[in-house]
């Protein structure tokens, strides 16, 4: 690639800015290729040298530099797998070291191999669950089977008041007709409660498992 | 490879590092920067650039010798202490990583 070649890739990518800030831009590499040819190096060389002109236009563009930042010559690595969620904040053009390299502090660092168990962790989770777990977890289920039972028993009694009001005529067929509309409603307000509540235990359950396995398993499945 | 935010945070470092010594132009900052640390010459500019949008850089410009007028960096008051607060931040962060790799860590 040549100077020409160079600059017409800058100015198409560089198409979006305003034409002050393009011609600045420009004169900053026409500057760089003169300063090349001063110190002997081609064109080419120059070019070569300045990396690809689309990449580094994007620099200019988004304020983050991705692939330009390597060079052209050297081996690209795996860039793309290395940029966590940090690096994609593109509030991170103001970067100083101190904020942009969390990876070490934030990665989570498995202290115990996958598959290694902690022999004391388990016995003492083992003794949790006996002790505390187990019986906490049966009795909450319990108490959610017997809420259940309970709206089923409002909608039995609800049927049962609606018959009542058909065998019965006048003022009584009324009252009854009314007491069983009142438990219908009733019914389905703890339904929807009760499917709540029930959501609520599993995803409890389903956590208190997994915090279960980590302090076994030390992190690794956290 | 290390991570780009932090080779783009490094250069910028670098490149108020050069400047706190003297004024330099773009050229001769591109090339003394891609000598050591491998980078492609035209990343700095962007990098000239934001740093002098942010007031951390002036220019200007001046005869060459040899060919065109150069456009010379200079670092400002903003620029110095911008620089004072990254090389402490850089040096924790060296510190943090010599003890973990050294082992030091429990």
């Amino acid at each position: 690639m040549n100077k020409a070649e160079f600059m017409h890739v800058m100015q198409q990518e560089l198409r979006n800015l305003n034409p002050a800030d393009i011609t600045d831009i420009l004169a900053d590499f026409a500057e760089h290729f003169a300063n090349g040819r001063a110190n002997g190096k081609s064109e080419a060389e120059v070019a070569a040298e300045l990396g690809n002109p689309a990449e580094i236009a994007r620099q200019y563009l988004d304020g983050i530099g991705e692939e330009t930042l390597e060079h052209s010559t050297s081996p690209v690595s795996d860039n793309k797998q290395q940029v966590d969620p940090i690096s994609a904040n593109p509030a991170a053009a103001g970067t100083s070291p101190a904020d942009m390299v969390p990876p070490v502090s934030h990665s989570r660092q498995p202290t115990v191999p996958a598959g290694r168990v902690k022999g004391t962790a388990l016995a003492i989770v083992i003794l949790i669950n006996v002790l505390l777990g187990i019986p906490i977890w049966i009795s909450l289920f319990s108490t959610l089977c017997g809420f259940w039972a309970a709206a089923g028993g409002i909608g039995v009694a609800s049927a049962a008041l609606f018959t009542a009001a058909i065998l019965q005529s006048g003022i009584t067929s009324l009252i009854l007709a009314l007491f069983g509309l009142s438990l219908i409603a009733l019914t389905i307000l703890s339904v929807i409660l009760m499917v709540f509540l029930t959501k609520w235990l599993f995803v409890g359950l389903a956590r208190y498992i997994r915090w279960n396995k980590k302090l076994v398993m030390g992190g690794n499945l956290a | 490879m290390l991570n780009i935010q932090f080779k783009k945070g490094v250069l910028e470092l670098c490149v108020l590092s050069l400047l706190n010594s003297q004024d330099r132009y773009g050229y001769e900052l591109a090339s003394t920067l891609s000598e050591t640390i491998q980078i492609a010459d035209g990343t700095i500019y962007p990098i000239l650039r934001k740093l002098a949008a942010d007031g951390h850089l002036s220019t200007y410009l001046q005869e060459s010798p040899e060919g065109p007028p150069r456009k010379y960096y200079s670092i400002t008051p903003q620029g110095r202490r911008t620089h004072q607060e990254l090389l402490i931040d850089w040096q924790q962060f060296i510190r943090h990583v010599d003890q973990i790799t050294g082992g030091d860590l429990p």
